[in-house]
């Protein structure tokens, strides 16, 4: 007895075969199909969200360009006060960077941040955000620092929140912080963010 | 460097012995082989000592790019052979993706495995034609499709041929070197008409001629983790896979 044959149609699977053997379609390859963010990366939002086209904004709004701080705009208001640290070393680490943490979110209305430590662990978690982990240790691993200037790096992760990216080299080694913001960070804010976060985790080294 | 992603679309079809013992066989020819286990369940990292077992491979290099490729990759005895394992990242983690969730950290994985100066990249996936397998599958150069010679084995072709169709769309330039039976046993009728069933559907560019029988030696190895080269009366086995190997080439390097 057949096997096969009163189970297959066999004139599908002569069709399915010819079809795999067929010469290949010329691929089409698009620009940074590796890359994964491209100018419309939505990150880890939604996937019924449809993609951002560049020309739906008008010049100055488009998204900055990342790996770079935003210049300050001229009417750009000045960058936010530092937070104040204690800097009795009575509180823990973790309470001053949840300390840190509410100041981003008071000063730049955060949604969330988080900071990991060289090899990529979390030091200061945020729940709602563990899936950018990930992308924030890519882009500080790809981040090249402009001799004299603190830079960030961002990436648009939904409508109206950019994860922004700033690495900072600590006596305990590097940190990076990742926080979810309604928009990038000129370079005078970075500054003060990365001097806080400096601060928050090393305080009394100055 | 040639990639080939061993890949099928039900399990316990031979696809980790094949993977071993094929990889072993590029390797004995003197190319360098890396052989990459992707298959949670498959056996490849049983060869590993205990402590090796813990070390980082492809689930950990996929879910973070800062592993170093240097922490992942395992040598062997045989300087040609190098194996990836597993890993300790879950697979639930990764391979419960959808298709393209993966895509980009597997490329970049095979093009370190390039840059290193491997020849050959053997890829045991997860069974199934989906999720990671089928970003693996779109990863490489070409893909290798172990089948069980008998006829409930026979009965899932349609669906694997519809599962690399699919992803031929999405990676017009794989190379389906075809069907490679296994389990073959020339004593039992049923699985000789497996055999014959499958030549005459198949075209001849779909089948691979070399036939992979039921042996217990292989059931020994494969469930070692080990080529079945190492093992005691093993070496006859070798030719098998020689003869796979010859014919892998032939389609990839045509004269």
């Amino acid at each position: 007895m057949d096997p096969v044959e009163p189970w297959i149609d066999g004139e599908a699977v002569r069709r399915l075969a010819r079809q795999l053997t067929a010469p290949p379609r010329r691929e089409q390859k698009q620009p940074g199909d590796d890359a994964g963010f491209g100018p419309g990366f939505e990150g880890f939002i939604t996937s019924g969200s449809a993609p951002i086209e560049a020309d739906r904004y008008p010049a100055e709004q488009a998204p900055a360009k990342p790996f770079l701080a935003t210049p300050p705009a001229a009417d750009a208001p000045p960058p936010p006060a530092a937070p104040e640290i204690d800097e009795s070393l009575r509180e823990p680490l973790l309470a001053r960077l949840d300390r840190y943490r509410e100041w981003l979110v008071r000063q730049l209305d955060a949604r969330g941040a988080f900071v990991l430590e060289r090899d990529g662990e979390p030091v200061l978690d945020d729940p709602n955000y563990t899936k950018l982990h990930f992308l924030a240790r890519s882009l500080a691993q790809a981040y090249r620092p402009v001799k004299g200037e603190i830079g960030n790096v961002h990436v648009k992760v939904g409508a109206e929140a950019y994860l922004v990216v700033v690495p900072v080299d600590t006596a305990f080694g590097r940190l990076v912080l990742g926080a979810v913001l309604p928009q990038p960070l000129d370079a005078a804010t970075v500054e003060v963010v990365a001097d806080s976060l400096k601060r928050a985790a090393e305080p009394g080294r100055r | 460097m040639i990639s080939i992603a061993v890949s099928s679309q039900k399990g316990g079809v031979g696809k980790t012995t094949v993977s071993i013992n094929l990889a072993h066989a590029f390797a004995r020819a003197g190319l360098r082989t890396l052989l990459v286990d992707a298959d949670p369940q498959g056996s490849v990292g049983l060869s590993l000592t205990r402590q090796s077992r813990l070390l980082s491979g492809f689930y950990d290099y996929l879910a973070d790019p800062g592993i170093p490729f240097d922490k992942i990759i395992v040598p062997t005895r045989l300087e040609t052979f190098s194996l990836v394992a597993s890993g300790q990242a879950g697979d639930y983690e990764v391979s419960g993706g959808p298709t393209g969730a993966n895509l980009s950290r597997v490329r970049s994985f095979l093009r370190t495995v390039e840059a290193r100066g491997f020849d050959v990249c053997m890829i045991d996936t997860p069974a199934g034609l989906f999720g990671l397998t089928a970003d693996v599958i779109c990863s490489c150069d070409s893909v290798l499709v172990p089948q069980q010679a008998e006829p409930l084995g026979i009965r899932s072709v349609p669906k694997m041929l519809e599962g690399l169709n699919r992803l031929r769309v999405i990676h017009p330039g794989l190379v389906v070197l075809g069907v490679v039976l296994t389990m073959v046993q020339q004593d039992m009728e049923e699985s000789r008409d497996s055999v014959a069933a499958l030549r005459n559907l198949l075209p001849d560019e779909l089948m691979v001629h070399t036939l992979v029988p039921r042996d217990p030696l292989f059931v020994k190895a494969s469930a070692r983790g080990l080529p079945v080269g190492v093992m005691e009366e093993g070496e006859g086995a070798n030719a098998v896979f020689d003869a796979l190997r010859a014919e892998i080439e032939a389609k990839l390097i045509p004269n």
